[in-house]
């Protein structure tokens, strides 16, 4: 069924005179699926919770099962916990195109309950995807300390994301903070004097997790889809500029690194090229 | 492909009549190249605590990327602006279409230099305003102007107005502590900028000034507990998103 016949890809109409491979245009594709394409990669802050100048981490370049190193782990093969793409190094086969009309990121955290992250970016190591939250007696800055909300906010902020498509021009699309995804939220901390207060005077006990989005967000239109075309890899990159810094997150306020993951979806089309 | 020629822009639509460069050459004459959002960020000093100074006079997109200024003490990289043009000024063959605007405002803080981003030895945190009453305060007394070319200076309005976008979500605990907070953000989480009724076009080879502009000195509202709202020697950091379409001239 090419989807120009079909006014259920209302969707797509607007790029149906779009290029996808020399003179086969959206219109033209024939529907599969229509699906969300997620990616997790990863990077290491150091002990005293500073993220490098141009810390980089790539999305959609490990398909499912290939070595997750390339990615920013340290050890292990991608799974179905890190992406569904099957597409190596962002390359569909020869006869199919994703075209992604909507993007997110969501950010966490990942922990095996070892101190460095050669352990809590090791995939062969069982570990938990957690929240950015701060430790319950987070490092004073300036006498002050702050939470895992402003850890979130440092994050997506400072980092942007690139697309390049075959050889083409990179072009830096937007920061993290534009592209957020519906996501989880807790409540905890009943107690205010055990909460975790800006002060951090009687921040005791509490923790506040917290996510890229509200429960109910939606994710963000691309004003122009991605398209994945058969045969050209495309390369999908989060980076930041200048150093910042997060808050070492550790229950015993020890430095500790924090393995942070970035994690990158695309809700798109699936299809397969025109027969004949 | 031209704008006018193709239905995925109908945002742009509007405005295929507008004119961006002095040669009669319309947005519907322009070739796309990519929807993007460029951000570019400025410091202002904070000399008394919980107190903005007077006369803030801000430049946004003067600065590019590997330039000094907009109140950063060394080059500033990605993590500060997207912009890679100095003074709000394009190429000769490129021209902006910015369709929606967001601010964002927080602090940066450390224990040497605030407006150093190349900082290695105390890196700098990067924090939102701690508390909704002074968010109000600093998005309310504070607006922003744009000049094209010699044009005329207009005032678009407090950056309040102008959600930012957002990005952390908490819920936390109900606050029977008028101290407690887990800081705040311009504009909801989902906040996608605010859609402006006419675009605001960076014309080729012509300089565009956008500035954040104050008045009196104002007080931000502190939360009575050892942390300032906006400590001595930080920085009010004030990022402006434009989220639209680059293009390049016809040829």
């Amino acid at each position: 069924m090419a989807h120009d016949n079909a006014s259920i890809f209302e969707e797509l109409a607007p790029y149906a005179r779009m290029t996808v491979v020399p003179g086969v245009t959206i219109g033209q594709m024939n529907y599969v699926n229509q699906s969300d394409l997620y990616s997790v990669g990863a990077f290491s802050s150091t002990a005293a919770g500073v993220v490098s100048a141009n810390t980089e981490v790539q999305l959609f370049n490990a398909a499912l099962f290939e070595s997750a190193i390339n990615q920013g782990f340290t050890a292990g093969s991608m799974t179905l916990n890190q992406t569904n793409s099957r597409f190596s190094k962002g390359q569909a086969p020869a006869n199919q195109a994703f075209i992604a009309t909507h993007a997110g990121f969501w950010l966490g955290k990942r922990v095996t309950g070892a101190l460095d992250n050669t352990a809590n970016l090791d995939l062969t190591v069982a570990g938990q995807e957690q929240l950015l939250t701060a430790g319950a007696t987070p490092i004073a800055i300036n006498a002050g300390t702050f939470d895992g909300v402003n850890d979130l906010f440092a994050v997506s902020q400072n980092f942007s994301w690139d697309l390049t498509i075959g050889r083409g021009i990179t072009r830096t699309i937007g920061t993290l903070s534009e592209y957020i995804v519906p996501g989880s939220y807790a409540i905890e901390a009943n107690d205010p004097v055990d909460a975790l207060q800006i002060d951090g005077a009687t921040a005791l006990t509490s923790v506040v997790p917290v996510q890229h989005g509200s429960p109910c967000s939606t994710l963000k239109k691309l004003e122009v889809p991605i398209v994945f075309p058969p045969l050209v890899n495309v390369s999908i990159s989060a980076k930041c500029g200048s150093p910042f810094q997060l808050l070492p997150q550790s229950q015993a306020n020890v430095a500790v690194a924090t393995g942070v993951t970035v994690g990158m979806v695309l809700r798109g089309y699936l299809m397969t090229m025109p027969v004949g | 492909m031209a704008i006018k020629d193709e239905a995925a822009f109908a945002e742009l639509r509007p405005y295929l009549k507008m004119t961006v460069a002095p040669n009669g050459v319309t947005i519907g004459d322009l070739n796309f190249v990519v929807a993007q959002t460029q951000w570019s960020t400025a410091l202002q000093a904070i000399t008394v605590a919980n107190t903005v100074p007077g006369d803030v006079n801000l430049d946004l997109f003067q600065s590019a990327q590997g330039d000094v200024g907009q109140g950063f003490s060394t080059a500033l990289t990605r993590g500060q602006t997207s912009w890679l043009d100095s003074q709000g000024r394009l190429p000769a063959n490129q021209v902006f279409i910015a369709t929606s605007c967001g601010f964002q405002f927080f602090v940066r803080e450390a224990t040497t230099d605030p407006g150093d981003p190349a900082s290695t030895t105390q890196a700098i945190l990067e924090h939102n305003i701690p508390s909704e009453d002074a968010l109000y305060t600093i998005g309310r007394n504070l607006s922003w102007d744009a000049t094209i070319g010699d044009g005329i200076t207009r005032n678009y309005g407090n950056l309040l107005w102008f959600g930012g976008y957002g990005a952390n979500y908490g819920v936390t605990a109900p606050a029977n502590d008028p101290e407690f907070t887990v800081g705040a953000i311009a504009g909801d989480s989902a906040s996608r900028g605010r859609h402006l009724r006419i675009p605001l076009v960076f014309p080729p080879n012509i300089n565009v000034r956008i500035k954040v502009r104050g008045g009196n000195s104002f007080a931000v509202p502190n939360t009575a507990s050892a942390q300032d709202t906006l400590p001595v020697g930080s920085k009010l950091a004030i990022r402006q998103f434009l989220h639209g379409y680059l293009c390049t001239m016809p040829v």
